[in-house]
């Protein structure tokens, strides 16, 4: 199993992102980066979070990424000459959690999440997990007054496990628009937090 | 149990005789009214000669218009409107507190409430109280259902195909389309065939819950203030004597809110379009086409039905004691064959791509069965004017915007259709003497009076039925539960994935900031 890593980069976001992700590319590895905006990762700075909601530039930049290619990103910002980016910090992540709730009445969508839940990840655990599928065949079709729904799924609960396959549970679920997830929050290992 | 009040008990039975002339003209000059401008004494004379001129076209009222064979409002108390209230919260909270119960109940509760205030009704007033029963549900109710059932059945034969790019342009040509075509399909009619274009259009974009709320606003509410077919309240004045084309007075208005309301739908839509990612398969856009056109034909049928009852006069019968004019039955009749024409000339494909069900009409028959006989006490009432026991509420809506505002609240969260009855009939017992002919009254409020009459003092209603209409038809935009359409609107973009707000999201993130400022500028604009 992979160790991730969140690190920290000070600098203009964009040239930070463009920097990260050119440098994994050029270097012609496979190794994801994800940026905490673009899952929805929590990050703890105020002020980044406000910038974030807000669509401002920000100066601080949250990736994850795994240990190894993170150690090739901090020594090409160490040693490169006129790139304006800082490694702040880097802290290894121990595991990933979000909360979540639901009511879906699209059968298809309703069907990708119950199967989404079924079919967890290696190492991810749900945690107070309701899920309930109820189909009323009378409610079929277009009402004015009493619009019940012919099928539905609603359900709540949070996900915890490791941060790869949070990440990706995370995508596959908020592919569903009437599921609301929580940005995901990271446990780090002891002493870094 | 029946209880029935000592004011029930004191209650004379015998039916109002008041003619318009014997009508005190003192009622409207007593309201502490700042607003509207009445001149007591100038009343009984032109209401004199206006029901004479009323009997010369052998339009008879003294059935058909009024309670003069029915209970007087006068005697019946505040309470006696409980059952009414009762079976609007009923529709208004059940779909939101227990929504499985009234689903699958409705129907029941509508005949509890309606019997709660039947049985008493008939045991204390007997025949009075079985003509006003059979009055509203003869002249009423069954021409209401008919008409929504006919302009649902047209409009269920027509189905928009194709997919468009929900592009913001896109998304607002589409919104402008339902608009227009709401007045003259009915918004019900207008929402069932425009949302799937909509949502088909927007099903790979993200954020679009936005263009929902607007389709709601616009297509299920707004759109519908130009004609009696657009939205049940105006069919409800039409019935009442307000004429077809009257209610394109509303253009303006509703010009004003659709046009203001659009400008900021294009820059919300923009800056929710500029945040997403395009789809890979724009090749699959198709251009949209229109099947089962032929239903065109059966629409216009129905507002040449519609139309043909305002203006001809074929005569009259009494049904059970109900004046009956024949040429409202020709319309009801021409409505049936229209509908009944669609479903026989229209694939049944058709009907299953738009997912049509009888559903949605049974409802609105099973409910308004109930409203309509509930209803019976507070039209009574309001109608008696100060001197009767809504008096307080009489005397406290006075200028046009109240109207427009109140009529527009109460739409808000109770069906529009009744709120609409409620105010129109409101407005005459405010400006016109108790008693007076409801045409008559009507004739008054859509602002058609002859110079002679306006020197004599007769309020010109005009703004007055103008803030009513469109209080009634916008505001029934402000919550789900204002307007049919709306939960049914909400219902299919669920079904399609997309998130809607709840109820009090809906209100407090889209209705108030958007809706209620349009409306308040709309006030000033045409109100105050």
């Amino acid at each position: 199993m992979k160790t991730y890593v969140e690190m920290i980069i000070e600098g203009p976001e964009e040239y930070a992102r463009g920097y990260v992700r050119g440098f994994v590319a050029a270097r012609g590895s496979h190794a994801e980066v994800i940026f905490d905006d673009e899952v929805g990762i929590d990050v703890d700075d105020i002020v980044q979070k406000i910038k974030g909601a807000l669509g401002l530039s920000r100066k601080v930049v949250h990736s994850i990424v795994d240990a190894d290619t993170a150690a090739l990103v901090r020594e090409a910002i160490g040693s490169a000459r006129d790139v304006p980016l800082n490694v702040r910090s880097e802290r290894t992540i121990d595991r990933a959690r979000f909360e979540y709730k639901f009511e879906i009445f699209n059968r298809e969508q309703g069907e990708l999440v119950v199967k989404a839940f079924k079919n967890l990840p290696t190492g991810v655990a749900l945690i107070g997990h309701d899920l309930h599928v109820k189909e009323d065949p009378s409610a079929r079709g277009q009402e004015l007054y009493s619009p019940a729904h012919e099928y539905s799924v609603t359900g709540h609960g949070a996900a915890e496990g490791p941060i790869d396959k949070i990440i990706w549970l995370y995508k596959e679920l908020t592919s569903v628009e009437q599921l609301t997830a929580e940005n995901i929050t990271l446990a780090f290992k002891e002493n870094q937090a | 149990m029946i209880v029935v009040s000592a004011a029930w008990a004191q209650a004379p039975v015998e039916p109002e005789t008041q003619t318009p002339n014997e009508a005190p003209a003192g009622d409207v000059a007593a309201a502490p009214d700042a607003g509207a401008p009445v001149v007591e004494e100038a009343l009984a004379a032109p209401v004199a000669a206006e029901a004479e001129h009323a009997a010369a076209e052998e339009h008879d009222e003294e059935h058909g218009g009024g309670h003069h064979g029915g209970v007087p409002g006068k005697v019946l108390p505040l309470w006696t409107a409980l059952p009414f209230a009762g079976i609007l919260l009923s529709i208004a909270l059940f779909p939101l507190l227990a929504p499985t119960f009234w689903h699958h109940h409705f129907g029941k509760v509508s005949a509890f409430w309606a019997l709660v205030f039947i049985i008493p009704y008939l045991v204390k007033f007997q025949g009075a109280g079985m003509y006003d029963i059979l009055h509203i549900y003869l002249i009423d109710y069954i021409p209401f259902i008919i008409l929504l059932w006919g302009l649902f059945t047209a409009a269920g034969g027509l189905v928009v195909r194709g997919k468009l790019r929900g592009s913001p342009g896109v998304n607002l040509i589409l919104l402008l389309i339902g608009t227009l075509m709401a007045s003259w399909v009915g918004t019900t009619g207008a929402s069932m065939v425009m949302i799937r274009p909509v949502l088909r259009a927007n099903a790979w974009r993200k954020n679009k819950t936005h263009v929902i709320v607007f389709f709601i606003f616009l297509v299920s509410n707004i759109g519908g203030a130009l004609t009696p077919l657009g939205d049940p309240p105006l069919f409800l004045g039409f019935i009442h004597g307000v004429k077809f084309f009257w209610t394109m007075n509303l253009i303006l208005p509703m010009g004003f809110v659709s046009a203001l309301l659009l400008a900021i739908f294009y820059v919300l839509d923009t800056y929710h379009y500029r945040k997403e990612t395009p789809p890979k398969d724009d090749g699959a856009k198709e251009p949209l086409r229109v099947d089962g056109l032929h239903n065109l034909l059966f629409f216009a049928g129905i507002v040449g039905g519609v139309l043909f009852s305002g203006m001809a006069k074929l005569g009259s019968f009494t049904l059970a004691g109900v004046h009956m004019d024949i040429q409202n039955l020709v319309r009801d009749g021409v409505i049936l064959c229209m509908g009944a024409l669609s479903l026989l000339t229209t694939k049944k494909q058709l009907r299953a791509d738009n997912e049509f069900s009888w559903a949605p009409i049974l409802e609105v028959a099973y409910l308004f069965a109930g409203i309509f006989a509930t209803i019976i006490p507070a039209l009574a009432i309001l109608k008696a004017g100060t001197e009767g026991a809504a008096a307080p509420l009489i005397n406290a809506v006075n200028k046009p915007w109240h109207f427009f505002w109140v009529a527009g609240a109460l739409s808000s969260f109770l069906d529009n259709a009744p709120t609409y009855l409620t105010f129109f009939t409101t407005a005459i017992g405010k400006l016109y003497p108790a008693g007076i002919e409801e045409k008559v009254a009507a004739t008054y409020l859509m602002g058609h009076l002859s110079e002679a009459q306006i020197a004599q003092g007769i309020t010109d209603g005009f703004k007055y039925l103008l803030a009513i209409s469109a209080g009634s038809v916008f505001m029934g935009a402000n919550t789900y539960i204002g307007n049919a359409p709306n939960f049914m609107v909400k219902s299919i973009a669920e079904e399609a994935g997309v998130k809607m707000p709840s109820f009090f999201g809906y209100m407090f993130k889209y209705s108030i900031p958007i809706l209620v400022v349009t409306f308040i500028i709309t006030t000033f604009v045409f109100f105050v």
